[in-house]
């Protein structure tokens, strides 16, 4: 690990403050309370413990949980505030616990660190240590959020490689786990309500996080005690955000084919007629003008896309001004625009805005003159 | 004798100051006072806007085709040494193309050009055969040049010019003493120097001043005292300005405190901090010594007219026009004993030695205490200001050019005009010059070479944009078809008829779609860009208003190119009825119509109807423009158009047409348009059902705009295919039936560019009512019975009437109408292009 320090000023800028990884620990309460009712002491161990967000939780809901990382750094801060921590690998420490001693084993955003082998024995010695009926808890990113499977999950350079929820809830359940569920985490709340939504919403917007909760088999008022919670559904998954997307663009096309068809109808009429005909060099104008006009209330990005059309087609300039008066602004742009286009354009002709005339008497002048440089040298 | 006149001195930046304003006032004296002579002038395009200004200025006095445009590479301003190439180019071209106009003497007015500006003279440098007089006003850098001439740019443009100077066979001085000067310094034999004087503006004469303009004038220039006036005409070290204030600090202090020394003109602040610090190191008060800055002409008489003399100490003049302005005025004026100011106050006792301050300050307190003397100089100085006159000038240098084509023989210029390019090629390709001309300089001068050109045919340029690029089958693209037919088979003689049109950027020859129009095949023909030449005629044919924004500016620059600009005008009922059209369209129609008035040489309107509308719509809106703008008219033709009209009859056609068979049945053809006067027709005919009359009516057209309650009134109407008949989009077969089975046709238009309807009408000989508006007055003649109301029951009246007299076989018939064939039409309209040729063959 390069600088120890340097990851925990990555953490903070880019895992989120303490208070927003607090908020969102909280959804694994409703799995990890109830299992205390069974015992007087909870012992547990959370892997790769960072900065102890998790260990706080805990405690503040009654259980007693050790930490252990690697990153000195973090420990220290972690270390202050009471917590019982130590440092070294989360495999070797795994080894050194007592089967069926813990109640609960999680890692939160630990995994993605790991090789794919070390992965695998972490997932069998959490079987090892925990108790009958004890939980296990594995958060990572989730890459069915495309920005995060393909742009966002790279941002932490020691992150090994995007692991698909089917593929971890596989791994622990292969393992030997007796329930297993993949809760997709930390949405977007308003997205959650699938208002209207936007293609970047489809892309990004999924729960950038998921996690396997995996129960060991054990007492069935255990497996019971939790077993609302693992019926519940979480999270946004691409494809409930996909079909609503498209739900929303089918209803949005159904009410304009509805406007569209009954205008047409109105519009036959009109178009056959020969005076409609004899206003369509005019009419073309007005129209073009109204959607200048509409133009300019879009934002400034648009505005400049905007000028450069009409730049390019200057027969709309005297009409944009006139119907655009009442828009100063747009105006001096437009001028400004305008200026600089037709001062182009005014510009010197070329070999091809010559006139035939002017053609050959280019050909014979330039063989002139070629012909007396060359009589110089 | 063809007298060609250079211009440009009117043109460039000199014309704000005395030589712009000689050049102008010299060259219109010149054409007042030509007699039998050709005045022609030359002008250059690079100085767009002052062309319009002289057109207008020389208007009646010499014929727009003699004020000839020529094209030079731009920009070719000598003080930047880039423009090197371009510019020597440019000297060539101008003169050859001077050549082409086939002058007895080249007038050019101004010769020391063109160092700021693209103003572009010289003498000998592409045609020394060609005979020159120019104009001299003085040669003051050439004997100070230190003074004057500052940089290496400087001097090789000032001697370059004056090699020019004396390649040319008359020089034309302002003033005696610059003509002793030119013989003098640069050697010349005096009798090729011939001085014609000068002369003052109208405007300065003697006013008289009321106490409140005095009291103004006063205290917006801080004038307290009596003025002893200074109107130096420029700032350069020889207007001696320390002499007039050592002098002035010389007179005594009674005087002093009674007057004001006030030096008149625009200054910037370096001199004038330095006047000031001058009037402060010879001991002036605060005060005394008033600059007043810039002032407007108009002022400048009322100074003049204020002050109590007027001095002028310059050391060296080529004719020192303040003097005589100020003599014009009625001002005492005094002035320095040296160059051409003696000549030109004419008084030996005003004059004083510039170089002695003391001989300055004892003339003005002369002037300043003896009022006698005073008088004696004002009276002297009115008198001697009638001696000069633009019209006196005018007549010296004419006669000097009579002397001088006397002497020289008319040069043998070859006839084979086509054989100068050459010649001028060969000269621009051994032009040796330190900078190398580029692709685009080329380019550039090939153009110009090409519009200078004055061998080419002159063109008709018939703009129908519209039908070659879309073909709305309207009624106004019908007349274009028609029109250009006529053009096509019956072209005016002695000019090449060129369809053309507007691709976006520029125009081009319409020559593929005229050839798949006139049934010929296209291939390997191109739509090359229109090759513009002074003499052309543009007539839009068409009404183009979606082109007005980009054209606008290109029509500009063709008026300043002298091309003539017609545009057909329809009708302007979108400018005073927005409302019959959808909304939006107004605005654009008068945007067209603002453009129009402001470029074309003439609107030419399709009836007299729209020509006195258009009038008046010209009164009301005042378009910015300085020559007048003709407004004529013709008529359409009506000859049945369609060789083949359309064919086909619908099913229930025999029970409509046996229904209209059996009562008298009233036709109105046209589109259903808020202006068409259904509405009415209909309450009308409501109102005759209503009373049991036994009539039809018969509505043949195709739904518009704006007319949907109408439209469903008919649909839903209980009449229905028994008394009132719709019928949308029918074809010419059936037309003709429905006519066939008519008793009368209703006009009901309340507004109408034409009147087709009316002589379709009377093609098919059946009668017509028609509203009782100008333009069917003007069609129909006596040959339709009028009505005038808007009201329902009055057109039923009028119907009831009109039966009444059908009854008695009394009506108004339209047989008599009387309508033109296309061929007379075009006719017509040819005339109003004023395509007499003349005087054109001059050139050739």
């Amino acid at each position: 690990m390069a600088d120890a320090s340097f990851y925990r000023a990555f953490t903070e800028r880019y895992r989120g403050s303490q208070e927003t990884i607090n908020l969102r620990l909280t959804a694994y309460l409703p799995f990890v309370l109830p299992l205390k009712q069974f015992d007087s002491v909870c012992q547990g161990v959370d892997l790769g413990c960072g900065r102890g967000e998790w260990l706080k939780l805990m405690r503040a809901n009654g259980f007693e949980i050790q930490g252990i990382d690697l990153d000195q750094d973090m420990l220290e801060a972690t270390r202050e505030q009471g917590f019982n921590i130590s440092h070294g690998d989360v495999i070797q420490k795994m080894r050194m616990l007592l089967s069926e001693s813990q109640t609960l084993v999680s890692g939160f955003h630990l995994v993605e660190h790991l090789t794919f082998d070390q992965l695998q024995i972490l997932i069998q010695e959490s079987l090892r240590v925990l108790q009958p009926g004890g939980l296990l808890i594995l958060e990572t990113p989730n890459p069915e959020n495309i920005v995060v499977g393909t742009a966002n999950f790279y941002l932490d350079p020691t992150h090994q490689r995007p692991i698909p929820s089917l593929l971890l809830s596989f791994m622990v359940k292969h393992a030997g786990f007796e329930k297993v569920k993949v809760l997709r985490l930390n949405e977007s709340t308003g997205l959650a309500a699938h208002e209207a939504l936007s293609l970047l919403n489809v892309l990004n917007g999924v729960s950038p996080d998921y996690a396997v909760v995996a129960q060991k088999a054990g007492a069935p008022e255990r497996i019971s005690a939790i077993a609302s919670a693992f019926e519940t559904e979480y999270g946004l998954s691409l494809e409930s955000l996909a079909n609503s997307y498209d739900q929303q663009i089918k209803n949005k096309i159904q009410q304009a084919d509805a406007k569209a068809q009954q205008a047409e109808i109105a519009l036959i009429a009109i178009h056959d007629s020969s005076s409609w005909r004899l206003t369509a060099p005019l009419r073309m104008v007005g129209s073009a003008a109204k959607s200048i006009r509409n133009l300019t209330i879009v934002p400034k990005d648009f505005r400049a896309h905007a000028i450069l059309y009409i730049n390019r087609r200057l027969w709309l300039r005297r009409i944009a001004l006139v119907i655009l008066r009442p828009f100063p602004v747009f105006i001096r742009e437009l001028n400004q625009a305008l200026i600089d286009a037709s001062s182009a354009q005014i510009a010197h002709v070329t070999e091809l805005n010559l006139t035939q005339r002017g053609q050959r008497i280019y050909i014979n002048l330039k063989a002139a003159i070629e012909k007396r440089d060359k009589g110089n040298r | 004798m063809r007298i060609l006149i250079d211009l440009q001195g009117a043109q460039s930046t000199s014309r704000f100051r005395g030589i712009g304003r000689y050049s102008l006032s010299l060259a219109l004296a010149m054409a007042r006072n030509a007699g039998e002579h050709e005045i022609w002038l030359a002008v250059s395009s690079a100085f767009s806007e002052s062309i319009i200004n002289i057109r207008h200025s020389f208007d009646g006095l010499i014929q727009a085709e003699r004020i000839r445009v020529f094209k030079i590479p731009a920009p070719v301003a000598e003080c930047q040494s880039i423009y090197g190439w371009r510019m020597r180019v440019a000297e060539k071209m101008r003169e050859h193309f001077l050549q082409q106009l086939k002058p007895d003497v080249v007038f050019v007015a101004s010769l020391f050009e063109g160092y700021h500006d693209d103003a572009v003279t010289s003498v000998g440098s592409f045609a020394p055969e060609l005979c020159t007089a120019v104009v001299l006003y003085d040669l003051i850098p050439l004997l100070n040049q230190e003074a004057y001439i500052t940089n290496e740019t400087q001097r090789d443009y000032y001697f370059r010019k004056v090699q020019s100077l004396k390649n040319a066979d008359l020089l034309l001085t302002i003033s005696e003493a610059s003509r002793y000067e030119a013989i003098e310094a640069l050697q010349w034999p005096p009798s090729k120097v011939a001085n014609i004087s000068a002369a003052a503006d109208g405007r300065f004469r003697p006013l008289i001043l009321t106490a409140e303009r005095i009291h103004q004038l006063r205290s917006q220039y801080g004038i307290k005292h009596k003025m002893v006036m200074y109107a130096p005409g420029g700032f350069d070290w020889r207007k001696n300005f320390e002499g007039l204030i050592s002098a002035y600090s010389i007179l005594s202090p009674a005087l002093r405190a009674e007057h004001q020394l006030v030096i008149v003109g625009n200054i910037d602040a370096d001199r004038r901090s330095y006047l000031q610090k001058l009037a402060h190191q010879a001991g002036l008060a605060n005060g005394e010594l008033v600059i007043t800055g810039y002032i407007s002409d108009d002022e400048l008489v009322e100074f003049y007219n204020l002050a109590t003399i007027f001095v002028f100490p310059s050391r060296h003049e080529g004719f020192g026009l303040p003097v005589l302005e100020a003599m014009a005025c009625g001002t005492p004026v005094i002035g320095s004993k040296s160059t051409s100011i003696p000549e030109v106050i004419g008084l030996s006792e005003a004059l004083f030695d510039p170089l002695s301050p003391q001989d300055i300050a004892e003339k003005m307190a002369l002037a300043l205490s003896d009022k006698l003397f005073r008088d004696r100089l004002k009276t002297y100085g009115l008198n001697q200001a009638r001696n000069f006159t633009w019209n006196e000038c005018a007549k010296r240098a004419i006669n000097a050019l009579e002397l001088l084509a006397q002497d020289k023989r008319a040069p043998l210029i070859s006839d084979e005009m086509s054989e100068t390019i050459p010649r001028l090629i060969r000269s621009i390709a051994e032009l040796d010059c330190a900078v190398k001309p580029s692709n685009t300089d080329i380019v550039w001068v090939a153009d110009c070479i090409a519009f200078n050109d004055q061998a080419r045919q002159r063109q008709l340029l018939l703009d129908i944009s519209e039908i070659v690029q879309r073909d709305a089958k309207t009624g106004i693209q019908r007349v274009v078809r028609s029109l250009l037919r006529e053009f096509i088979e019956n072209p005016p003689q002695h000019i090449d008829v060129c369809p053309i049109y507007f691709d976006g950027s520029r125009y081009r020859y319409a020559r593929v779609f005229t050839a798949a129009f006139a049934g010929k095949t296209s291939q390997n023909i191109t739509d090359d860009i229109v090759d513009f030449c002074q003499d052309d005629i543009y007539l839009a044919l068409d009404l183009n208003a979606q082109l007005t924004a980009v054209v606008h500016s290109l029509h500009m620059r063709l008026q300043c190119l002298g091309i003539k600009l017609y545009f057909i005008v329809y009708d302007i009922l979108l400018v005073h009825h927005p409302k019959w059209w959808p909304e939006g369209t107004s605005v654009i129609f008068k945007a067209w119509l603002q453009s129009i008035s402001e470029v074309a040489t003439g609107l030419i309107c399709i009836s007299e109807s729209v020509a006195g509308e258009v009038r008046v719509w010209l009164k009301q809106n005042q378009p910015q423009r300085q020559s007048d703008l003709s407004v004529s008219s013709f008529h359409l033709g009506a000859d049945v158009e369609n060789s083949l009209p359309s064919k086909g009859i619908s099913d229930d056609a025999q029970t409509i047409l046996g229904s209209l068979n059996t009562s008298p049945s009233f036709l109105m053809v046209g589109t259903i348009e808020p202006r068409k006067g259904h509405a009415q027709a209909l309450a009308a005919f409501e109102l005759l059902w209503g009373q049991g009359v036994d009539v039809n009516l018969v509505i043949v057209g195709k739904r518009g705009w704006l007319v949907e309650q109408l439209i469903d009134k008919f649909k839903q109407h209980p009449k229905l295919n028994q008394r009132l008949f719709w019928l949308e989009g029918i074809s010419d077969e059936y037309l003709a039936k429905i006519y066939a089975a008519s008793t009368c046709l209703i006009a009901a238009s309340e507004g109408e560019g034409f009147g087709l309807p009316l002589i379709e009408a009377a093609q098919h000989k059946i009668p017509v009512i028609a509203r009782d508006i100008p333009i069917f007055r003007e069609i129909a003649g006596e040959h339709a019975f009028y009505f005038s109301s808007l009201a329902s029951e009055k057109l039923a009246e009028t119907i009831t009437i009109w039966m009444a007299l059908n009854q008695r076989g009394v009506h108004p018939r339209s047989e008599g109408m009387h309508y033109l064939t296309w061929r007379e039409s075009a006719s017509q309209l040819k005339e109003q292009l004023k395509l007499d040729t003349a005087h054109l063959g001059e050139i050739r």
